[in-house]
């Protein structure tokens, strides 16, 4: 029996005239896993709650929803709550009690369940989750991913028929988004559980999924089993819809596959590249120099071959990207051509001056650093050792709770070091002058909704830039130039908590590099953002290092770090692996990489994002043989 | 939340209504029996409970106040009052008797009694044991109750990630005038509940499509009374009774005024006291066996 019936769905926002979701249809059959996927604001989300009256947008609906055969206005109140249940994105801000326990019995209490019904359910949801070890624990003390799960299961002890998701993982970092999709995973095939899920990181839910809904301006408009709808994707080479393909599938599209028979996961990349290595191998009919090793080692033994030679110009095009960067560090100035009058600032110069003499000036350096934040708590950082290099995107990895965080409150001053020092152009944080030390260090924190304190973005900006002293002309010209960069000029009198994720984060950054800073320190900035996003996020901070000025960021993101960074690190165990070059970073890792290297790394160690394959295909010219 | 108790097998195993029975009992004897054996028993009593349940750093740490707060009150009773009989000797003119003197002490013990048996309280009568206990009482004030214990320290959290924002976006940096301090503040004020509220809404949509505000809630945690329960049940009933008996007929009672006389040591009183000694000490004797239980445990190994 079909759970869900959805006819003729058209939804409109109060004081809006175009609807969000416009006329549509959709049945689905009971035990199904839906993905539903689509940029931000292409109405996924709103789709998602309208299965669930309790979560009902405000605003003008027409059509019918039945569900199991009954209009869902039509549902008693006590089954449409515990039969379709509902998981949200943030973790924190659906959780009502204080601790594990309390939690997992809510749901239940509210539907005046006896204690020993609300004891077996959770005792089996315990051990069916493997929760047994942080039951008692305070909420807070929980990692985002658990308390993630902790959400799942607390709609799990209503025993819903239906799961509704709405972006779970996108505030998870990779591994607990991965552990949180295989519950479901096990949700779906042990339970038969339906689920429906609005997601942007699809990599996993690609090969989860039994059907894919893709939603472009309210409207479903492509529907169909994973690979169908992919490979359909990939053949019409829509550009708007083609981030949301696996990175393995846009690699095998970058490298001149056709639509059909396109590799999803990293087995069958690896496959896939390995058929081509020996289409290759017979194509020019020469076994033996074209080997497998193609073009590491090969660049070295068979130097005159041509083959040889394409793989050394596959290690410069990975390698771009640095040179890049130093080139741009001639043109110090601001970002766009009117940046010229900030040159002249104490710092600029001086790190120009470094740059002239030697080409890795150290901009801010850490110099064997220990914290710990409580007495009795252990050290998060002990002998952290790195250097951030001027005009260089640095980007530091490591798993939940490293430190990575604290370590970008440390490099920005707001902690102190028990021991060591954190030094700016060579000098220890302590002795700058406070005012002058926060211009040039801007910090950007994972959450905008903490830079917020006024009602409009205009007048936090004009706060701001009080606070900065600056004089009139100045500010005036400071403003200018971040519009014109961050596009604000729409936002200007919009209440900041109106707007969505990726503008409130905007609104953040503007207010950190109003006060023009040579270093930009940013927490988690690809957090909750999607790929189109992301990708506006990278251009956005590669316009403004252009200029001279250095990023670090601290990431989960690997795919993101190793398409834009110059350089990465690794935080683990209170110290710091590398920083290296992101090319040699990545090569030597083994699972801490994108997901292209994991495919293609024993037989090409270069290839590591799309573009280094894109590059490397136009290298050996073969795309006009297979095609 | 909640704290690990130290022996978790002795008296805090006992169920929760039964330890909040004997806890008041003990509070309103400290008020009210000013008989010094009496006191000088509870004083002890009350210590030993609130080492074996607090720790010794849960005694310790605020032990410094109270004695001071009683001292405070052992100096100030006879300079505050002059009457009593026996006068001992003059201070600038104001008598001070040696009754006043006395019960100075006794009030001064009486209340460090009743603030080292507040240690003990905490330990033992958790928040969520409180709760546990009103919840069929009053339901919907138990549940706000339980989220809102939660807030405190949540906005704190979030209040200190405010002000380390602020600090890096040029707040709270200069000397300036006091006011510019506070009008920041109200910043960070305004930053927390503009904060707090977006994601109150979201806790609100997450609380209904949970099924809260359907009907009457229940409350999932039990304690049952176990045969121990009933045994201890049993045991303080009796004692307790008979004390509270023998208190209403005057057992225990010691006047200090209008003249200081030697307390009370019938054979009446002496078997009042007993029975007081016996329900008094039940946590210690519970929490003593456990003790020496994890002892025997160890050295057998």
């Amino acid at each position: 029996m079909a759970q869900y019936q959805i006819e003729h769905v058209t939804f409109t926002f109060p004081e809006q005239t175009v609807p969000a979701l416009s006329d549509i249809s959709l049945t689905i059959a009971e035990g199904e896993f839906l993905l539903l996927c689509g940029a931000t604001g292409s109405g996924k989300t709103t789709f998602l709650r309208q299965l669930k009256r309790e979560v009902w947008p405000e605003g003008h609906r027409s059509g019918e929803i039945v569900y199991e055969g009954q209009p869902i206005a039509a549902l008693s109140p006590v089954r449409a709550a515990a039969e379709i249940g509902m998981v949200f994105q943030h973790p924190d801000a659906q959780i009502v009690m204080g601790n594990v326990q309390q939690e997992l019995a809510f749901a239940l209490e509210n539907l005046n369940l006896p204690p020993a019904v609300i004891q077996r359910r959770m005792a089996e949801m315990v051990s069916f989750l493997g929760m047994e070890s942080w039951l008692r624990q305070s909420v807070h003390e929980l990692s985002g991913g658990q308390k993630q799960l902790l959400n799942l299961a607390s709609v799990l002890m209503m025993r819903p028929k239906v799961l509704l998701l709405d972006e779970p993982t996108a505030q998870l970092d990779p591994i607990a988004a991965k552990e949180f999709v295989q519950v479901l995973q096990r949700l779906n095939q042990e339970l038969s559980l339906t689920i429906i899920i609005a997601e942007h990181r699809l990599e996993e839910l690609f090969q989860l999924a039994t059907t894919v809904c893709v939603f472009a301006q309210g409207t479903i408009c492509d529907q169909g089993m994973p690979r169908e709808v992919i490979e359909r994707i990939a053949s019409r080479g829509e550009e708007a819809l083609l981030p949301l393909l696996p990175s393995v599938s846009r690699m095998a599209l970058q490298a001149g596959a056709p639509g059909a028979g396109l590799p999803l996961t990293v087995r069958e990349g690896k496959a896939w590249l390995a058929a081509l290595a020996d289409q290759q191998r017979a194509g020019t009919g020469d076994e033996r120099t074209r080997g497998p090793e193609l073009p590491g080692a090969a660049g070295k033994s068979i130097s005159g071959d041509r083959v040889g030679r394409e793989a050394e110009r596959v290690r410069e095009a990975a390698n771009e990207r640095q040179q890049q960067t130093q080139d741009s560090r001639d043109e110090q100035g601001g970002f766009g051509q009117e940046g010229s009058v900030r040159a002249g600032s104490r710092l600029g110069e001086r790190a120009a001056a470094g740059i002239g003499a030697d080409r890795a000036a150290v901009l801010l350096a850490c110099r064997s650093i220990f914290f710990q934040y409580e007495k009795e708590g252990p050290f998060l950082l002990h002998g952290c050792s790195f250097e951030v290099q001027a005009g260089e995107l640095l980007a530091v990895m490591g798993g939940n709770g490293a430190g990575k965080s604290t370590l970008l409150r440390l490099l920005t001053g707001l902690l102190k070091p028990q021991r060591g020092n954190v030094e700016l152009a060579s000098r220890p944080l302590a002795k700058w002058n406070l005012q002058e030390r926060m211009e040039q260090l801007g910090y950007l924190a994972q959450n905008p909704l903490l830079y917020f304190n006024r009602d409009t973005v205009k007048e936090l900006l004009d706060d701001r830039l009080e606070r900065l002293g600056l004089s009139a002309q100045e500010q005036k010209r400071r403003l200018h130039e971040l519009q014109g960069l961050l596009g604000l000029e729409p936002l200007l009198h919009a209440h900041p908590h109106d707007l969505s994720g990726g503008q409130q984060q905007k609104v953040a950054l503007a207010l950190v590099l109003l006060a023009d800073p040579q270093v930009l320190l940013l927490d988690e900035p690809t957090k909750g953002l999607d790929p189109y996003q992301k990708h506006r996020l990278a251009e956005l901070l590669e316009r403004w290092r252009r200029g001279g000025r250095t990023i670090v960021m601290v990431s989960h993101d690997v795919e993101f770090a190793a398409r834009y960074a110059t350089r990465c690190a690794l935080l683990f165990d209170g110290q710091m692996i590398g920083p290296e070059a992101t090319g040699d970073f990545f090569r030597q890792n083994y699972f801490y990489t994108t997901a292209i290297q994991r495919a293609a790394g024993g037989r090409w160690p270069e290839l590591i994002t799309e573009e280094d394959v894109g590059r490397w295909r136009q290298g050996l010219g073969l795309g006009e043989r297979s095609m | 939340m909640e704290k690990k108790n130290n022996w978790p097998g002795g008296f805090y195993s006992l169920h929760p209504a039964l330890a909040f029975g004997y806890f008041v009992f003990l509070f309103a004897a400290a008020m009210m029996l000013k008989h010094p054996a009496y006191l000088l028993t509870l004083l002890l009593v009350v210590t030993a409970v609130a080492w074996f349940q607090g720790g010794a750093r849960g005694l310790i740490r605020p032990l410094p106040y109270y004695v001071l707060l009683a001292l405070v009150i052992l100096i100030a009773n006879p300079l505050i009052t002059s009457r009593g009989r026996t006068i001992l000797f003059y201070f600038r003119d104001l008598p001070v008797t040696l009754e006043s003197i006395a019960y100075g002490a006794m009030l001064a013990v009486s209340l460090l009694t009743v603030l080292i048996a507040f240690i003990g309280y905490n330990a033992v009568i958790t928040p969520g044991r409180f709760l546990y206990l009103f919840a069929r009482v009053a339901p919907r004030s138990a549940f706000v109750i339980t989220v809102a214990m939660r807030f405190v320290p949540l906005l704190k959290r979030r209040m200190k990630e405010i002000i380390q924002v602020q600090q890096s976006q040029g707040y709270f940096h200069y000397k300036k005038k006091k006011w510019l301090q506070a009008k920041e503040a109200m910043d960070t004020l305004h930053t927390l509940v503009s904060w707090s509220l977006e994601e109150a809404l979201q806790t609100g949509i997450s609380m209904r499509s949970r099924g809260y505000g359907l009907g009457k809630r229940s409350y999932a945690v039990v304690y049952r009374m176990e045969r121990r329960d009933k045994l201890a049940l049993w045991w303080l009933g009796v004692t307790g009774v008979a004390t509270i008996v023998g208190a209403a007929a005057g057992l225990g009672r010691y006047s200090v005024y209008p003249k200081l006389l030697p307390p009370d040591f019938s054979n009446l009183t002496v078997m009042h006291y007993v029975g007081f000694v016996g329900f008094v000490l039940t946590p210690v004797v519970m929490d003593a066996r456990e003790v020496l239980r994890w002892r025997n445990i160890r050295s057998n190994m």
